[in-house]
């Protein structure tokens, strides 16, 4: 639901299939708040740009020729902390989807998601929320269930508070953030508050295992995606 | 600032600690524990093959080491129930490995497993196998105690007659073996003679030692601080490192250090060394960062504060004039003079010249001055300035040198260079042809020849006239130099932020005439005795060459000298080997090719290593894929090539490795590859292919082209379980029909969304639906036929996310309730897919026909049997109905099919609950 005037979002797309990346510009230029700043085929064209061109949204495709997108998001969370990146991916591969999550990004969207499936995904991550399925969610409360075993200085003993495992727990048994919010008798701005929350405290969780990760994944792209 | 980039560089630097050098010793000690792969700190022997490797047995087994990593060589099936103790290896031609074991046996190495030749002994104190010969024949023959015995190619033992040439034999290897660093027979330590004639001794109580006629000896200090280093044996390798067996300490190298550090206090934390000169007397002068200098002689050390006044100013620039005087310029501050022993302001009254960098004096006399201030000269007490008008004005200046007939030359920080004299400078350089990037250092050979080292560009020659530059494409090992210097034996010595590196001037002055000519780059680092591999540049001198002939460099970790003389190229050309071809990411097994691929483009990527085990980390690569490009790709010291999209054809990898002395491999190691034609071509694929784009496209018939496929993918699955294949399916279904089906939808959707309320609004509304759903089919295939996705998890994750999707367009909410722990469990494909195609059959009946409002989706594991629970709140039938029917008749067959059943609970107008259930197996079972 646009409000009038409401401000400009600049979008960037990085997806390395020409067509693909021409459709999610189109989605993205059919909302009159959405900007389209550009089209970038590989993460590091992405990163050579993103500096010039800070868009507040990307949609950055998962599986990226050279660098992958798991490894980009990293990269410019690292530079950029407060650009929001969603993922883009054709298949729902959850190892991978999770791992882009852990490196910074705040949500995923399938590409044949419908158009407003991916407007409101990005309204969503603009007015400071975060969408969260329930696969992803039971991923999380597993991913903090086990400790972080790290002697690197600085690393944040990170914990969930009570109220996002409460919320993490309902949206693993497939209630919606309204119905969540209702059962817990706060606002559904709240939860969704709660959840951006919950990914950056995945992200800061996960940093120090991250470089790993970061490999794995890129292990992972080379067979058999 | 230039400098404060420096220093900031040298802040984030954080050198490894595994090479230590000790100034007095001379030599480097690394050493590889277990944390290092070492399979144990134990090492009992050491020993080269032919082929180049080092064998180590420890007391955890025997390990192949190509100088990165340890491979352990494990037991075949049936030798694994003895205990194999290894006392000692040997190495025979052809690359064979002999490895003796304390219980008197011996094995052989082949093809990477062991091959037992004499059993172990079942007594207290067996005879050992101490000696294993080769003769001129190729013969093997071994001593076990009194014993000889002749081993056959095939491995077959036959006790022989003592012989004189078999006694002669073993006299000489005996005698060579005890110079060779094992104590064979006599109870004492090893003793070994390296090449130079040195001798080195281990001892229990002295440690290791290396002694020389002449000469103190030399006591090796291992980085183990306060243990002894017990020593079993010492290997002279091939390129002259020393290798050491320790019992406790795992094994260590030891090689001569090719730079010293000289005797100065630099322990002290308040000292950290720039500019440094050797004065008329002898006497060394290094300016401490921290402020001050450091007068230096082998005798003494002393610190002397140059500077009064209250400011803590380190000095920028060192020069010492014709008549033996001292100048000291401190960092943005004032010029100094010693003068009678002390150190006196210059120039108080101008404040010109100051904040001077660098200082010269020129044929006549002239001292002249470069720095932040631009250019100043002084002479017969006039100082003068170089303003706009005479070619300078306003420049940061960073080095000044006298230049051949009586002029001076200048760099700047931006990367111009100026020449000229008191009439006045032209540009010689603009800062361009420098990247803008600082002068670092200046040698002017002649008037024809100049070189200019800069920080960030590499080396630049000037013939007079034009200017050449050197960088990574003529193999200069690092573009942040911090000084050029000259040792007087035709060689050009750089300073650089990555070590210290060495090249032949003429070769250099070839390649500048032809660009083809080789450059052997030698470059000085840790493995070489650096303490610290960045050199320390922004003052001058940032590098000397001292009146002995050796060249001294400040570095971050202290001063350090090289003795040209002694420099030696490491000239053992380093032996390659691959180690491993990936076609498409399946692996090829067998050392020899062709690697066949599987149809289509495809990604090839080769492993591999090359044996230069004075400096492993020192040895670069260079590869080429012959039949797609001849020429040879530098892939600097990463140990893989990958090739991407290769067209189908023949070609032959090769690949050759560099050590870090610039010697190449004799031979390349090559593979040959063959990438067979494109799968698209054949006839079903583009049919079925075909015919399902465009049916998806038009909204008709899609329906009948996905099946076909998924009958044909999964008749293919079946027909061939090789996960390779499926690996395939799957990523071609990814790349190629995957992005243009969901081009489609992506296209569908939007056209939809702009028909809104026109004719074509319905048309294109069903389009978009049904080529979502293609694309969420096609998902599914890729789900199914990934070997990756063999798991349990994820086939209730996958499930739990396909039931979300698919009730979601019926709107019915999904209750999710999984098991906290769902066990690390293999599944088999066929299972897998039974189990989901059995549950969205069973999700589909509940869209068409319960009338549910909300569905629950529990599974949970009890004694091993996964139970999936799928329950609605909608109409329910008759049980009887349960049994027949067609769909639910399916239902039951599939989850048969996959070894599992299937029970379901209904009433009518009291929901329906399908009970789906599979038997784990425990996860060895599957896997073998």
């Amino acid at each position: 639901m646009p409000a009038a005037k409401e401000t400009i979002t600049d979008v960037a797309i990085v997806e390395d299939n020409a067509a693909l990346g021409n459709g999610l510009r189109k989605i993205v230029e059919s909302a009159s708040d959405f900007r389209c700043v550009g089209v970038w085929t590989s993460a590091e064209d992405a990163l050579k740009k993103i500096d010039a061109f800070r868009p507040q949204v990307v949609l950055m495709d998962i599986n990226l020729p050279g660098m992958s997108g798991i490894e980009a998001t990293a990269r410019i969370k690292r530079y950029l902390p407060e650009l929001q990146v969603i993922m883009v991916t054709v298949y729902r591969d959850l190892d991978q989807i999770f791992a882009a999550l852990k490196a910074g990004a705040s949500g995923y969207l399938l590409k044949r998601s419908t158009p407003e499936e991916v407007r409101q995904a990005i309204r969503d991550v603009r007015s400071g929320g975060a969408p969260m399925s329930a696969e992803i969610a039971r991923r999380v409360v597993e991913a903090f269930h086990q400790p972080v075993i790290s002697d690197a200085p600085g690393s944040e003993d990170v914990k969930l508070s009570k109220r996002e495992t409460e919320i993490l727990e309902h949206l693993t048994k497939g209630l919606a953030n309204k119905e969540i919010a209702d059962r817990l008798d706060i606002s559904v701005e709240t939860v969704r508050v709660h959840l951006r929350r919950v990914y950056e405290k995945l992200h800061v969780h996960s940093r120090t295992e991250a470089a790993m990760k970061f490999r794995d994944s890129k292990e992972d792209s080379r067979s058999p995606f | 600032m230039r400098i404060f980039r420096i220093l900031f560089l040298l802040l984030l630097t954080v050198h490894a600690g595994v090479a230590a050098a000790t100034a007095d010793s001379g030599v480097v000690v690394r050493i590889w524990q277990s944390q290092d792969g070492l399979p144990s700190n134990v090492v009992r022997s050491v020993v080269q093959s032919s082929d180049g490797y080092l064998w180590v047995a420890t007391a955890e087994g025997l390990a192949r080491f190509d100088g990165f990593e340890f491979e352990l060589i494990e037991p075949e099936s049936e030798l694994r129930r003895f205990r194999l103790v290894f006392s000692r290896l040997f190495a025979t031609s052809g690359g064979t490995v002999w490895a003796a074991t304390y219980q008197g046996g011996l094995f052989r190495v082949r093809d990477g497993g062991l091959e037992r030749i004499l059993d172990n002994i079942r007594s207290p104190r067996p005879p050992l196998v101490t000696q294993l010969v080769e003769d001129a024949s190729g013969s093997v023959f071994f001593k076990r105690g009194p014993d000889i015995g002749k081993i056959d190619h095939a491995g077959k033992v036959e006790t022989v007659a003592s012989a004189s040439h078999l006694d002669r034999l073993f006299g000489e290897d005996l005698k060579r073996q005890a110079e060779r660093g094992r104590a064979v027979e006599s109870g004492g330590g090893p003793v070994l003679r390296d090449r130079v004639g040195r001798v080195w001794t281990a001892g229990a109580v002295s440690g290791l030692t290396i002694s020389e006629p002449g000469r103190p000896p030399i006591t090796v200090e291992f980085p183990q601080r306060g243990q002894a280093f017990v020593v079993n044996e010492m290997l002279l390798d091939r390129e002259g490192n020393v290798w050491v067996a320790s019992p406790l300490n795992g094994l260590a190298r030891v090689r001569h250090a090719r730079v010293d550090l000289p005797d100065i206090d630099q322990n002290s934390t308040e000292r950290s060394f720039s500019a440094l000169l050797e004065d008329h007397a002898g006497v060394w002068w290094i300016a401490n960062r921290r402020g001050g200098l450091v007068r230096w002689t082998p005798e003494e050390t002393r610190d002397i504060e140059f500077s009064t006044s209250r400011y803590y100013r380190p000095a920028a620039a060192l020069f010492e004039d014709r008549d033996a005087r001292l100048w000291v310029a401190s960092r943005d501050g004032s010029v100094f003079l010693q003068e009678n022993g002390a150190f006196l302001p210059q120039f108080s009254k101008t404040q010109i010249p100051s904040k001077v960098h660098s200082i010269t004096q020129d044929a006549e006399g002239t001292m002249w001055f470069g720095g932040a201030q631009g250019l100043a000269s002084y002479a017969e007490g006039k100082v003068l300035q170089y303003g706009k008008s005479v070619g300078v004005g306003e420049m940061d200046l960073t080095v000044l040198q006298p230049f051949p007939g009586g002029k001076i030359i200048a760099g700047s920080a931006s990367g111009r260079v100026l020449l000229g004299d008191r009439q006045g400078f032209a540009t010689i350089a603009a800062p361009e042809i420098m990247n803008h990037q600082g002068v670092s250092g200046i040698l002017a050979v002649s008037a024809r020849e100049v070189w200019i080292s800069t920080l960030g560009s590499g080396l630049f020659l000037w013939n007079g006239k034009t200017w050449r530059g050197f960088g990574v494409d003529d193999g200069l090992p690092d573009l942040r130099l911090t000084c050029v210097l000259d040792d007087g034996r035709e060689n050009l010595w750089l300073g650089s932020l990555g070590g210290i590196i060495r090249i032949e001037r003429q070769e250099l002055l070839a390649r500048a005439r032809d660009p083809e000519a080789d450059a052997h780059w030698l470059r000085l680092d840790h493995t070489d005795g650096l303490p610290s591999r960045e050199c320390i540049g922004g003052f001058q001198p940032a590098g000397w060459r001292a009146r002995d002939g050796r060249l001294w460099f400040p570095t971050g970790g202290g001063v350090v000298r090289v003795r040209p003389d002694l420099v030696e190229r490491n000239k053992v050309p380093p032996p390659v080997y691959l180690q491993s071809a990936r076609a498409n990411g399946v692996l090829h097994l067998g050392e020899t090719g062709p690697v066949t691929t599987d149809p289509g483009r495809a990604r090839l990527e080769f492993r591999f290593v090359g044996l230069s085990f004075s400096a492993p980390e020192k040895t670069t690569y260079r590869a080429r894929l012959k039949g797609l490009d001849e020429s040879w790709r530098e892939l600097g010291n990463q140990r893989v090539a990958a090739f991407e999209a290769v067209p189908p054809g023949k070609y032959t990898f090769e690949v050759m490795a560099v050590n870090g002395d610039g010697i190449r491999s004799l031979e390349p190691a090559r593979i040959s590859v063959v990438v067979k034609p494109h799968l698209w071509e054949t006839a079903w694929f583009y049919l079925s292919a075909g015919v399902l784009v465009l049916s998806a496209a038009a909204g008709t018939g899609w329906f009948g082209a996905r099946m076909r496929m998924k009958v044909r993918i999964q008749a293919l699955k079946i027909r061939n379980a090789r996960e390779a294949e499926r690996a395939r399916i799957a990523r071609d279904l990814h790349d190629d029909l995957g992005a243009s089906l969901t081009e489609i939808s992506i296209l569908a959707a939007l056209a939809a969304e702009d028909a809104v309320k026109t004719p074509l609004q319905p048309s294109l509304d069903q389009l978009s639906a049904k080529a979502k759903h293609v694309v969420s089919g096609l998902d599914e295939i890729v789900w199914a036929v990934n070997p990756r996705e063999d798991t349990l998890n994820s086939l209730i994750e996958y499930l739990a996310a396909f039931a979300r999707e698919f009730l979601d367009i019926a709107r019915i909410p999904l209750r999710v309730d999984i098991a906290q722990e769902i066990p690390d469990c293999p599944l088999a494909a066929s299972q897998r897919h039974g189990v989901f195609l059995a549950a969205r059959e069973a999700l589909n009946n509940i869209v068409k026909h319960s009338g549910a409002t909300e569905v629950n989706l529990h599974a949970s594991i009890t004694d091993d049997v996964l139970e999936l629970r799928l329950q609605d709140n909608g109409c329910g039938f008759e049980p009887d109905y349960a049994t027949g029917g067609n769909g639910l008749g399916n239902l039951r067959t599939r989850m048969q099919e996959a070894g599992g059943d299937c029970r379901i609970e209904t009433y009518r107008r009291q929901g329906t609950t399908v009970f789906l259930t599979l038997p784990l197996h425990p996860a060895a079972k599957l896997l073998s």
